[in-house]
């Protein structure tokens, strides 16, 4: 895949996501009787938003460049240090 | 039943693996075979060191008591995880480039290499982890407890005062033994416990297995199923419990705080950090693992609450549950989970004290009461490994005593909790230092000293509640002063007690940080820190020793990295250098960069403070330039400021080259144009000079002609040089029309009476071609500023046109007009088949003819159109060809010509409508 070339951006909007997701009043919605083969909504609700979050992160970390000047594993003994 | 001694066996050889796998890990990675041991996956599961058996017996406990709000303990790691790319990944990219070896060194480091940070934070540190580690030494002896009882009455849970302590020793003294032997083997330059790391993944592997295990057992073998365990009536009650309130986000914050911020999670995931690029995967791995660490959370709190006896302590439920049911093996495993979980957040949480206790604490008594004045080899070093071992030991006890002295209360319970809001003081200068150029050392030290009091008066203390603390404080206040309760502090009471001091201590907290570093100036050292860290992406750290003009004797230098690196690191690490400075054989040159470089190395031991103050022993001369630290931020901002530009540059170029493509486009048409012109006059004049030139040669050569037919071709002849002359006319005409040549005054005239003339003109053409012209709704009188004749010639252009390419079979051509819009308009209208799609862009182009080309020459040169435009244009108005209608309506091509209004023809425009449709 073709890396992202502003990456923070996309990052940052999963992010401000999963916040207004997981926060009153949107989670309180979910507060209800209401069942899904079985299984309450609101905790339907919240893994489902938690899997999202993680295979959106997911997919975001395979596509965002490499970091410039990354510095890969460190050496093992100082002699080979920097 | 498992007896005592099983489960001590198999604990023991439990252990027993641990050693063996951090062993032989701790071997391969010293002979350079780091492919398995550090890879993403094990970085990950290490970082799993997070969740302790707070959080194995725990996360039950806390949903059997408050529903979904222990899912808050693990939505903040998530989150945190989810904006990797913003504070994590900063994080770890300073600790490495920096060579942090403990978040204490981190913030020292950052507020220009200060000591008394790097303490106060160690001090913290140490304060919110003790109680922790007791907590699991508790844990621990409780499930031993638990799973080797051989009385029925032990799934009730033990009671406080039948815990044996000395299970809690002998784990205490074990985890001591394990972390001296495998976290302080060597000083190693990267603070890198490969066999440590190891150990810890291969727990957090099997714990989460011991999890899954006891979880899906209950839901499928003693629940029967995910509905069935929700449709008991115990569901009702987990999940009823209001908790999305403030405390459901002070929790997430808290928690998404604690991964940053505890000592142990700072030693994992920054200090052991192999390979920055591993962070990618625990972005989404680390929350993956958490996910499925609380899946089953939920079913086991309800099917523990359906089916445990009456009593029983929900935070065992955990072990007690598969031990209700005879499930021998199964409580065996989730004992070893639950143990794993334990010990590995004992082993990474104590090794990281004692790196800070060790660097923070015992190096800077050790560098100001001149312990250290011998100068022998290696001195530095073993003083730091002794000193780490000692400090391990040290905090171990001091867990064990905390134990010991809180076993029998339930102030442990709570501790989790209090433990994180404790770190979570290390946030504000954490964030601000990473973040914020300004923040500076003062702010910290004072907004950390101010947060911790504040956390221990609000929270800590009213923890020790009934114990040592009399009660009158919490209902009094301190002296009597009420607005001084620890538990509502200037009059803030009926919150949640965690959101009370969570709210105080870090407003305090970050409030005094921010004041004080607006009002302090930083000191030029603290500015280059302050420099290199915000702006960590932009600057190599090696630019430091740009700033750092010192000087040193090398031998005084190498004497210095054999104490502290030993004298076999020390050799390679100068012959290193030399070599790189193209010195084959002896010492380096002492330049400013090396000197950096050895400090940098210094700092991965004992700590940014301290190595900064051995290697001031041996430096002289040394000047931070302020001027060079200038620059460095003028490059950095001109570095922006340049890429901005560039970004708006490439912008406008974009625009302008889309301009001038349009532009290019346009001269082509217009080429195309005026090369049709050419052609069309040509061949427009071609056609009648032909006729012309053939029958004068017939008159020419044709002597005896009859007369009549002489007349007939030299009428022939006559009409064509009419013909010739028209079409120049009309061409001179157009164009003086186009270039503006043609100077007309515009006069106030009667528009309607021009029509009227224009209708009457065409009505003996109308006659001959069998078309009926009819006058429809009329504006009335109407003074428009115009030419008369030029308006003539307009009107009869168009309804000629009308009439001539009207192919209907009963032409019709209706002629109307009106006031609309401000302006006077006429519209011509006929019934033929109207102007073809293809065709409505170029019939008001010269020569055009568009729609009868195929046609017999029944039009004239193609002129009239173009004309009357720009006569229209001339005087200010428009002629247009309005939307075709649909097909088979009867109405075929539209024109419309509109006129501004002369100056005075103010009537109201709906009047003069009206006055039309009359």
């Amino acid at each position: 895949m073709r890396p992202l070339r502003r990456g923070g951006d996309s990052v940052l909007a999963l992010l401000v996501l999963g916040i207004w997701l997981l926060m009153p009043p949107v989670i309180s919605l979910f507060v209800r009787p209401a069942e899904l083969f079985g299984v309450p909504v609101l905790v339907l609700y919240l893994f489902g938003v938690w899997l999202l979050l993680i295979v959106g992160t997911a997919v975001l970390a395979r596509r965002l460049p490499p970091d410039q000047g990354h510095l890969p594993g460190l050496p093992r003994r100082p002699d080979e240090s920097d | 039943m498992l007896s005592a001694n099983v489960v001590l066996f198999t604990a023991l050889a439990y252990v027993a693996l641990l050693f063996v796998v951090a062993f032989f890990s701790d071997r391969r990675a010293r002979r350079g075979w780091l492919g398995l041991v550090r890879s993403p996956i094990v970085y990950t599961l290490s970082i799993s060191v997070y969740c302790t058996s707070w959080t194995f017996y725990g996360a039950v406990g806390s949903a059997a008591r408050n529903g979904l709000e222990f899912a808050t303990i693990y939505l903040g790691p998530t989150l945190v995880f989810v904006g990797w790319w913003f504070l994590l990944r900063k994080l770890v990219r300073i600790g490495r480039v920096h060579r942090a070896s403990s978040i204490a060194d981190l913030i020292s480091s950052r507020y220009g290499k200060s000591m008394s940070l790097a303490v106060l934070v160690t001090v913290i540190a140490v304060i919110g982890t003790t109680p922790y580690i007791a907590l699991q030494l508790k844990a621990v002896t409780t499930s031993f407890q638990v799973v080797a009882s051989t009385t029925h009455t032990a799934l009730l849970g033990i009671p406080e005062a039948d815990l044996d302590l000395r299970t809690g020793f002998w784990v205490a003294v074990g985890m001591a033994v394990f972390t001296i032997l495998f976290g302080t083997r060597n000083i190693d330059a990267n603070e890198h416990h490969h066999g440590v790391v190891a150990a810890i993944a291969l727990e957090a592997l099997v714990k989460l297995f011991a999890l899954i295990a006891v979880g899906l057992y209950v839901v499928f073998a003693i629940g029967g199923g995910v509905g069935e365990v929700f449709a008991l009536p115990a569901s009702a009650k987990v999940l009823g419990a209001e908790v999305f309130g403030p405390r459901w986000v002070a929790l997430t914050f808290l928690s998404a705080t604690a991964i940053v911020c505890l000592p142990r999670q700072f030693q994992i995931t920054v200090v052991e950090n192999a390979d920055e690029e591993h962070l990618r995967t625990a972005a989404w791995l680390f929350p993956l693992y958490l996910f499925l660490t609380c899946l089953f959370t939920l079913p086991i709190a309800i099917t523990g609450l359906a089916t445990m006896p009456a009593g029983s302590n929900p935070d065992m439920y955990v072990l007690t549950l598969p031990m209700l049911h005879d499930r021998s093996a199964l409580s065996l495993l989730v004992f070893i989970g639950g143990f794993s979980s334990a010990t590995s957040m004992v082993i990474v949480a104590s090794i990281a004290l004692s790196i800070m206790v060790s660097n923070h604490i015992v190096m800077p008594i050790a560098l100001r009461l001149a312990w250290l004045s011998r100068g022998v080899s290696g001195d530095v070093k073993s003083l730091l490994l002794v000193s780490r071992r000692i400090s391990i030991a040290l905090i171990l006890s001091l867990g064990f005593v905390y134990f010991v002295f809180s076993a029998h209360s339930d102030a442990l319970a709570k501790i989790g909790l209090i433990a994180f809001a404790g770190v979570a003081q290390f946030l504000p200068c954490l964030i601000g230092g990473l973040y914020w150029h300004r923040a500076s050392k003062g702010g910290a030290f004072a907004g950390l000293l101010i947060g911790f009091v504040t956390w221990a008066y609000t929270l800590l203390l009213p923890s020790f509640e009934g114990g040592a603390v009399p009660a009158s404080l919490f209902s009094d206040g301190p002296w009597g002063i009420a607005l001084l309760r620890p538990e509502a502090l200037f009059g803030a009471g009926g919150m949640d007690p965690l959101v009370h001091a969570l709210f105080w201590s870090l407003s305090l907290n970050a409030g005094l940080f921010v004041l004080i570093s607006l009002i302090k100036d930083q000191n030029p050292l603290e500015r280059l820190q302050s420099t290199l860290f915000v702006d960590v992406f932009r600057n190599p750290a090696d630019k430091e020793s740009r700033f750092i003009h010192r000087s040193a004797a090398i031998d005084d230098l190498f004497v210095l990295a054999q104490r502290i690196l030993g004298a076999e690191q020390a050799y390679l690490l100068f012959r290193d250098y030399a070599r790189r400075q193209g010195i084959e054989e002896g010492l380096p040159r002492p330049s400013t960069e090396f000197i950096a470089q050895l400090e940098r190395q210094f700092a991965g031991s004992i700590g940014a403070a301290s190595a900064r103050v051995m290697i001031s022993q041996v430096v002289t001369g040394e000047t931070i330039s302020l001027g060079e630290m200038m620059r460095l931020v003028d490059e950095t901002q001109q570095v922006i400021e340049y890429s901005q530009q560039l970004e708006q540059k490439s912008q406008q170029l974009q625009v302008t080259a889309r301009q001038l493509r349009e532009a290019n486009e346009r001269l082509r048409l217009l080429d195309a144009q005026k090369d049709d012109f050419l052609s069309q006059v040509s061949h427009e004049v071609r056609t009648p000079m032909a006729s012309i030139r053939s029958f004068s040669e017939i008159l020419l050569e044709t002597r005896d002609l009859e007369s009549e037919q002489a007349t007939r071709f030299l009428s022939i002849i006559h009409d064509e040089t009419l013909r010739l002359t028209r079409l120049l006319d009309e061409i001179l005409d157009l164009s003086h029309l186009e270039r503006g040549e043609l100077a007309w005054s515009l006069q106030p005239l009667d528009a309607e009476a021009v029509l009227d003339r224009a209708i009457e003109t065409c009505r003996g053409m109308a006659a001959s071609a069998d078309v009926q012209l009819v006058v429809g709704p009329r504006a009335g009188s109407v003074r428009v500023m115009g030419h008369e004749d030029r308006l003539n010639q307009v009107f009869i252009n168009l309804i000629s046109n009308a009439i001539k390419h009207n192919r209907s079979r009963a032409p019709v051509v209706t002629v109307s007009s009106a006031i609309a819009e401000g302006r006077y308009q006429v519209t011509f209208e006929d019934n033929g088949e109207g102007v073809p799609a293809e065709a409505r862009d170029r019939i008001f182009t010269k020569f055009s003819r568009a729609w009868t080309q195929s046609r017999p020459r029944d039009a004239g040169a193609g002129l009239g159109l173009a004309i009357s435009r720009a006569i229209a244009r001339k005087m200010h108005g428009d002629v247009e060809l309005l939307p075709a209608g649909r097909p088979g309506s009867g109405v075929g091509a539209r024109f419309r010509v509109s006129l501004p209004l002369a100056r005075g023809q103010a009537a109201p425009a709906g009047e003069l409508e009206r006055r039309a449709g009359e």
